[in-house]
């Protein structure tokens, strides 16, 4: 996992720590959810396969509703934005995606 | 050259301007020169149909890392070398540093490190080989940019080999700024030799050959003729030894990553052969020596198997999604699961499972309970097996090596 500091404070309030149970459901049994940190890099920390990217999304969308988009936020990276991408910008994107949609 | 932006025609705007097919000629003698990475799985097909023209009477030459390619061609082949001695080993190198790399990280290495690199180690190699073969015809893995500037640049007509069709399926359409940085890799290449007229050299707009066809693609009647699919080029079956006697009537298991780093592959071969003690069935698992010093009594573990004989007597086949194995094992009508790894992988996985001929499991995270339960049902539904021997009919209808042949033959 990245860094060896304390948890970073999660952003959105709770949706961090829905976005994380559904990502630690996704990528079992490799990290429970403690293991995921705001900063936790989605590719260079996890290794995201395609299957769990897929799977991911369809997480996501059952939470949240239709607003949260994963794939709208993967399309919107180039190659550094990918790499750089973590738990906590996908969770921020959904607070994002959920407010401007209400 | 990183930064500069350039409009590299999208394969969508080159399928629109796609020449007529020439007309029908008698067959004569022509020289064929093949460009080729030294990547076994790429030069299979470009072996297969090779072999097709030079048994018509046609001369074949080849260009490439020379010491890399001999052994992995017929004894005998003329190879042109083309790559600087001093890349060639950066190359080796960099492709076993690349093999760790995954996603995005794997695809930046692949185009930084690897493709773009090689190709201009290769340049002055294929133009001392066309220049002294006279090919009427060069035909260049999709992988080699070398090839194709060197015949726009020479006026020749030009093929791509696509030993992968996955290109075919636009893997990155949803990542579009990360499609348009792979065109600008290709653009900055032909800045860079002097080309201002920038197309895309994966895609030959004279001829390009697919190894697949739509049974596996799915719908690929929107591709214009110049872009054929002929199905694998299968050619002859390498020979090797593996005692059949051990195969006892269950149903056999073939489990391969191919040529795959095998410290990559560990954990995954590890889990399969876990997977597989607790079902009614066979294993053939390949993986050296050692790695896997006490397998369950249904594993026989080999470091290598004559695959395509084995195929003969195999109910399923588990791997990585390379597109050779995956098109071999289809065209043997086998259903399959796979575990992409890297690159073009995840892409075949998905065709498989979306042509019904088997599923698609994680490689990195797959448990053993996992992997089972999948692989039970692959071997349960006869629907998979169904779907793989539609597939494997569409492979013999389209022809592989004589079709390839045939249109190349149209094109010199």
């Amino acid at each position: 996992m990245t860094g060896t500091t304390g948890p970073a404070p999660a952003p959105g309030g709770g949706t961090f720590e829905a976005v994380a149970a559904l990502l630690a459901a996704v990528v079992a049994p490799a990290a429970p959810p403690a293991d995921l940190r705001p900063d936790t890099l989605l590719y260079g920390d996890l290794d995201l396969e395609d299957a769990e990217v897929d799977a991911f999304a369809d997480r996501l969308r059952a939470e949240f509703g239709p607003a949260a988009d994963l794939p709208g936020l993967l399309a919107e990276q180039d190659l550094d934005g990918l790499l750089a991408l973590t738990v906590g910008d996908v969770a921020a994107d959904v607070d994002a995606r959920r407010g401007a949609a209400s | 050259m990183r930064g500069r932006r350039v409009q590299v025609p999208s394969l969508g705007e080159m399928l629109g301007t796609a020449p007529a097919p020439p007309p029908e000629e008698e067959p004569v003698r022509r020289r064929f020169l093949f460009a080729v990475p030294p990547v076994p799985g790429n030069v299979a097909p470009a072996r297969a149909v090779a072999a097709e023209l030079a048994a018509r009477g046609h001369r074949v030459a080849w260009t490439g890392h020379k010491d890399s390619l001999e052994p992995l061609l017929k004894g005998g082949s003329r190879i042109f070398h083309a790559e600087d001695p001093a890349f060639s080993g950066r190359f080796a190198a960099a492709r076993s540093e690349g093999l760790g790399l995954r996603g995005p990280a794997a695809l930046r290495f692949l185009w930084e490190r690897l493709l773009v690199p090689l190709g201009h180690a290769m340049l002055p190699g294929v133009e001392n080989a066309v220049d002294r073969f006279r090919p009427d015809v060069v035909v260049s893995d999709q992988q080699i940019l070398a090839a194709p500037v060197v015949a726009r640049r020479r006026g020749l007509p030009w093929a791509t080999s696509a030993a992968t069709s996955a290109e075919f399926a636009r893997p990155l359409a949803g990542l579009p700024l990360v499609e348009e940085w792979v065109r600008d890799q290709v653009g900055a290449f032909q800045l860079d030799n002097g080309i201002e007229d920038l197309i895309d050299l994966r895609f030959s707009d004279h001829l390009v050959i697919v190894y697949s066809t739509g049974a596996l693609l799915g719908d690929v009647s929107f591709f214009p003729d110049h872009v054929a699919f002929t199905g694998p080029a299968l050619g002859r079956a390498p020979r090797g030894d593996f005692p059949l006697d051990l195969l006892d009537g269950r149903p056999v298991v073939l489990v391969t990553l191919g040529t795959l780093g095998t410290p990559v592959g560990e954990r995954f071969l590890r889990a399969a052969a876990e997977a597989v003690a607790g079902l009614d069935v066979q294993a053939v698992l390949v993986a050296p020596d050692g790695m896997l010093p006490d397998p369950p009594p249904n594993v026989i573990v080999r470091p290598e198997v004559p695959q395509r004989a084995l195929l003969d007597r195999v109910a399923a086949v588990v791997s990585h999604g390379g597109h050779t194995t995956v098109c071999e094992a289809l065209a043997h009508g086998l259903p399959q699961v796979v575990a992409p790894v890297r690159d073009d992988q995840p892409v075949v996985a998905r065709q498989v499972e979306a042509a019904g001929a088997g599923r698609r499991v994680r490689f990195g995270r797959t448990t053993p309970d996992e992997l089972r339960a999948v692989l039970a049902d692959v071997l349960a539904d006869d629907a998979y097996r169904a779907a793989a021997e539609r597939v494997a009919a569409s492979f013999r209808a389209a022809g592989g090596a004589a079709t390839a042949a045939d249109r190349l033959e149209k094109l010199a």
